[in-house]
């Protein structure tokens, strides 16, 4: 087992190179061996997948292997299990992709796309064709009007999850978070919340990924400000319903914003310093939440009698932003049903 | 070759601006149009190929000035390269382009200009608006396991809408059948008919997947997609999916490129009648083309098709069955075509009786147009029934047959026809009989010799009696000579000869039984033994005696490791005698 484990390390360096400027240094045997390493690997994989004990062990090296060479590579990608499948796939679009690589392996690899007979050429074959497939079936999903689920953020939040997984293994809990929340932060900055809401709703509530976002987003409360400003009410009401943490966070991220409301005597209106931050706006948040399932509409309402409590309990308009909100939001909501 | 103007699809400039004019193919029109052109262009770009695979580059260029173009701009569309031939041809086309050693500036360009290419056709850049893949390569995922994660949730998801597309069809209905209560009767018709707008683009829709579907079938992850069109309850009164894309799915399926549920493939069948004719043709010419008549082989081959596994659908079964017909009266009933449908009948006998379902319908609906009192013994297993009843059961068939083709009401060519096709479904008793002529002791055999007449002469009624007299006279004689102490070739050949003074030979049909007794007779005759394999040289002189002998001994091999061990010194004969044949 041992011998396997530090081949697969050699194996993974060796792909490493294959995307680096040193590739320059290779000869057609050290090109040769390498696919040949890749079919060991594929033989690998496929022997092992069902067999969680040898399973485990590759992937643990592999995570070690992937840590080290993260540190010492600049954009180094990542081989998981998964990879090691079809690991000449990779090798071959490495190698392709690399403007360092020699001419004569190069006209080695073209070679090998003009014999149909040869192993190769499928697993070209199968890479170019599936990016193509991706780019077709993203072009009919486009084509239905009203997608129920979005298959490229999908794909996305999968992918993220999976990567964070892997990258927390092994770390304590306080590592956990600073791993996160390195991780995220090279996420671009117009993705992010829909990304990490994508992964909360596809996540199941306590798993550790879960508990990690939920954490990363409540910790900093102009980080959590910006997710609800960035995110359709409908979306967060259905996180929020989910998950108590951030239901909590959620509510008095709104009990804050409420509170910054003034009313506005001469024009009969609760307005606030900022346009984002508007009195209709407001409802829209209330409203979703009050239409969520049973637990959240309660705890949202019990919240809102609090609030009005503290405010003195009245019950006429333009005293407390809550009494007037909670008026306005059933009024609504009944005449919606007796549509 | 390329030039041909008379032939558009073979010439250079057609596909040139057709390339053209799909650009990257951005409209659902354009999409479309490629998807249907790809077999076509694939001929094509073959034939151009083969003539580039001859010349270097600069001779290339010469012959096909455009030919950078048109690789080019092929390879940036991706619905060409998403369909496998294309894409292959495409790469080998792009390879004869390289120069090895280039003496120009024009050949360095072009080599440049094939390792771009082979970059933008794995790189994840421009894949679509939100540009995931890039920023999932930011994050470590290599190409690879990029793509597979996108198409695996895009395919989710398009199964999800196409089943929510079932959901809104339910709905359309229970708003008619609300409309027909409601006194508001006219707003209701409105909102129904804006529905009925709604499935009418919907199953539009459905039908566009299915044409960019087309290219994509074989990939194994677009399998659910497949599923859930072909299964996709809508098809309404238009068709709802694109011919080519079920032919295309039928094709990939014999091909055995892909695999479906049970149910899809009945789906594909039931609404694209081509698909199951192709399907049928095709299992008739692979046990047609099998070498060396082995039953074995045919049953093997028709367990393991697609067809069996649906055939228990009644609609499926008749199909099958008529083209059956058509194949016994265009070839006026081979004896290939007798034997592949009794063994058809066999397996889907099999596994009627091995599938274990509630719904199962009883086997005698699948001869819904037959004698009932026929259907019921022809269906009896022989094993079912004890041997020394054998010979009551074949009496009580030809009695029941002989009634209902000498009925004067259904005298008619078509309903003598259809008790002769039934009869053929069952051969097996065929065969019992004619081995119960020659080895049972029983005083009238006339019987069993009238079915072997009806099986070989069904029609000609004056011949038959013909048949009958001549059949009567070889049988007798067989008999006979199981009973005097020396047999030899010739004995046997004269006891089978016309002693006729006006004709020198037998009816065709009356060859046909000899034939049959006389396979019968050397293998359960120890004395047949002796001599069998000097007579059968005898007896497969021509080439047409030779198959007709095979498929015999072959059908008879079979029907007795069907009924059981004791008869292993035949089987092993018969398997010889095969050898033999086959060897001369």
């Amino acid at each position: 087992m041992e011998a396997i484990l530090e081949n697969l390390e050699r194996f993974v360096e060796v792909l490493a190179v294959s995307q680096s400027k040193s590739v320059k240094d290779w000869d057609n045997l050290i090109l040769q061996r390498a696919f040949q390493w890749s079919a060991y690997f594929q033989h690998i994989h496929q022997r092992f997948q069902t067999h969680v004990l040898i399973r485990t062990a590759l992937e643990d090296r592999l995570w070690v292997i992937n840590e080290e060479l993260k540190t010492s590579m600049e954009n180094y990608r990542f081989i998981s299990f998964e990879d090691l499948g079809f690991c000449d796939e990779i090798l071959y679009a490495f190698l392709l992709q690399n403007p360092a690589l020699p001419k004569v392996q190069y006209e080695f690899l073209l070679s090998e796309l003009k014999d149909e007979s040869k192993p190769m050429m499928s697993c070209i074959s199968h890479i170019f064709r599936q990016k193509a497939a991706s780019q077709m079936l993203l072009s009919i999903t486009s084509m239905l009007p009203n997608s129920l689920s979005k298959p490229l953020v999908l794909t996305q939040a999968h992918s993220l999850k999976k990567y964070l997984e892997n990258r927390t293994k092994h770390l304590n809990k306080e590592e956990q978070l600073d791993r996160v929340s390195e991780v995220l932060s090279q996420v671009p900055k117009s993705h992010i919340f829909q990304l990490v809401a994508a992964v909360l709703a596809i996540d199941d509530i306590d798993t550790n990924i879960s508990k990690l976002l939920v954490q990363w987003l409540v910790v900093d409360m102009l980080l959590f400000e910006n997710f609800c400003s960035n995110l359709s009410c409908e979306l967060l009401a259905k996180l929020v319903a989910r998950n108590s943490e951030l239901e909590a966070a959620y509510l008095s991220f709104l009990t804050k914003w409420g509170e910054s409301m003034d009313y506005d005597i001469m024009n009969g209106y609760w307005s606030s310093n900022t346009a984002e931050r508007s009195w209709e706006k407001l409802q829209d948040h209330f409203s979703w939440l009050l239409k969520g399932p049973q637990t959240l509409r309660e705890a949202t309402e019990s919240t809102l009698k609090n609030l009005i409590a503290q405010d003195g309990n009245f019950n006429v308009y333009g005293i407390s932003i809550w009494t007037d909100l909670l008026l306005v939001i059933k009024g609504s909501l009944s005449s919606d049903s007796a549509d | 070759m390329a030039h041909d103007v008379q032939n558009p699809v073979l010439s250079f400039e057609y596909w040139l601006n057709k390339a053209v004019e799909w650009g990257e193919a951005t409209t659902l029109e354009s999409q479309q149009d490629v998807c249907l052109h790809l077999p076509k262009l694939y001929e094509f770009l073959h034939q151009i190929y083969e003539t580039l695979k001859q010349m270097n580059f600069t001779a290339a260029i010469q012959r096909f000035p455009l030919i950078g173009q048109l690789v080019g701009r092929l390879c940036w569309n991706p619905f060409v390269v998403g369909y496998d031939e294309c894409q292959k041809i495409l790469m080998c086309c792009l390879c004869c382009l390289y120069s090895k050693e280039p003496q120009n500036p024009v050949e360095l360009k072009a080599n440049e200009w094939i390792w771009n290419l082979l970059c933008h056709l794995i790189s994840p850049s421009e894949l679509g608006d939100a540009e995931a893949c890039p920023f999932l390569l930011t994050l470590g995922y290599t190409p690879s396991a990029c793509y597979s994660e996108l198409i695996k949730n895009m395919v989710l998801s398009l199964v999800t809408e196409l089943k929510g597309n079932l959901l809104n069809g339910l709905n359309i209905q229970e708003r008619v059948a609300l409309h027909y209560y409601c006194p508001f009767a006219r707003i209701l018709l409105i909102v129904s008919a804006s529905n009925y707008t709604k499935s009418r683009t919907s199953s539009n829709r459905v039908h566009a997947i299915s044409v960019l579907c087309t290219p994509l079938l074989t990939l194994p992850e677009v399998a659910p997609l497949l599923e859930a069109l072909l299964t996709h309850r809508d098809w309404g009164v238009q068709e709802a999916l694109n011919a080519q894309f079920l032919a295309a799915v039928n094709e990939a399926l014999l091909q055995k490129k892909i695999d479906l549920s049970d149910s899809a493939v009945l789906c594909l069948w039931l609404h694209h009648l081509p698909s199951l004719e192709n399907t049928v043709l095709h299992l008739f010419e692979r046990l047609i083309s099998i070498q060396g008549h082995s039953l074995g082989d045919m049953e093997c081959i028709i367990k393991n098709s697609l067809l069996l596994r649906v055939a228990h659908h009644p609609s499926v079964f008749r199909i099958v069955d008529e083209i059956f017909r058509n194949a016994l009266l265009e070839t006026n009933g081979s004896s290939k075509v007798l034997t592949i449908i009794q063994v058809f009948t066999q397996c889907f006998v099999q596994a009627h009786q091995e599938h274990n379902s509630q719904h199962k319908l009883p086997l005698k609906t699948y001869f819904l147009h037959n004698h009932p009192l026929l259907v019921m013994a022809l269906l009896k297993h022989p094993l079912d029934l004890p041997t020394t009843l054998w010979f009551q059961h074949l009496k009580g068939i030809t009695e029941t047959l002989k009634v209902a083709v000498q009925d004067t009401d259904s005298r008619s060519h078509r309903s003598l026809f259809e008790h002769w096709f039934l009869l053929i479904h069952f051969g097996i008793w065929v065969d019992i009989a004619a081995e119960l002529l020659l080895t049972s002791k029983t005083e009238t055999s006339d019987a069993l010799l009238w079915l072997l007449a009806f099986y070989y002469n069904p029609y000609e009624n004056p011949q038959m009696s013909q048949t009958l007299v001549e059949a009567r006279v070889a049988s007798d004689r067989l008999v006979m000579l199981s009973c005097s102490p020396t047999l030899s070739v010739s004995k046997l050949l004269v006891a089978v000869a016309t002693d006729s003074t006006e004709t020198s030979t037998h009816h065709p049909s009356t060859n046909r039984i000899i034939q049959h007794l006389l396979v019968i007779y050397l293998l359960f005759f120890s004395r047949g033994h002796t001599i069998a394999k000097a007579f059968i040289a005898h007896m497969t002189q021509t080439v047409e005696t030779a198959y007709e002998v095979s498929n015999m001994l072959a059908r008879t091999a079979n029907r007795l490791s069907i009924l059981g061990l004791k008869y292993q010194r035949q089987i092993k004969l018969a398997n010889e005698l095969l050898q033999e044949i086959q060897s001369a």
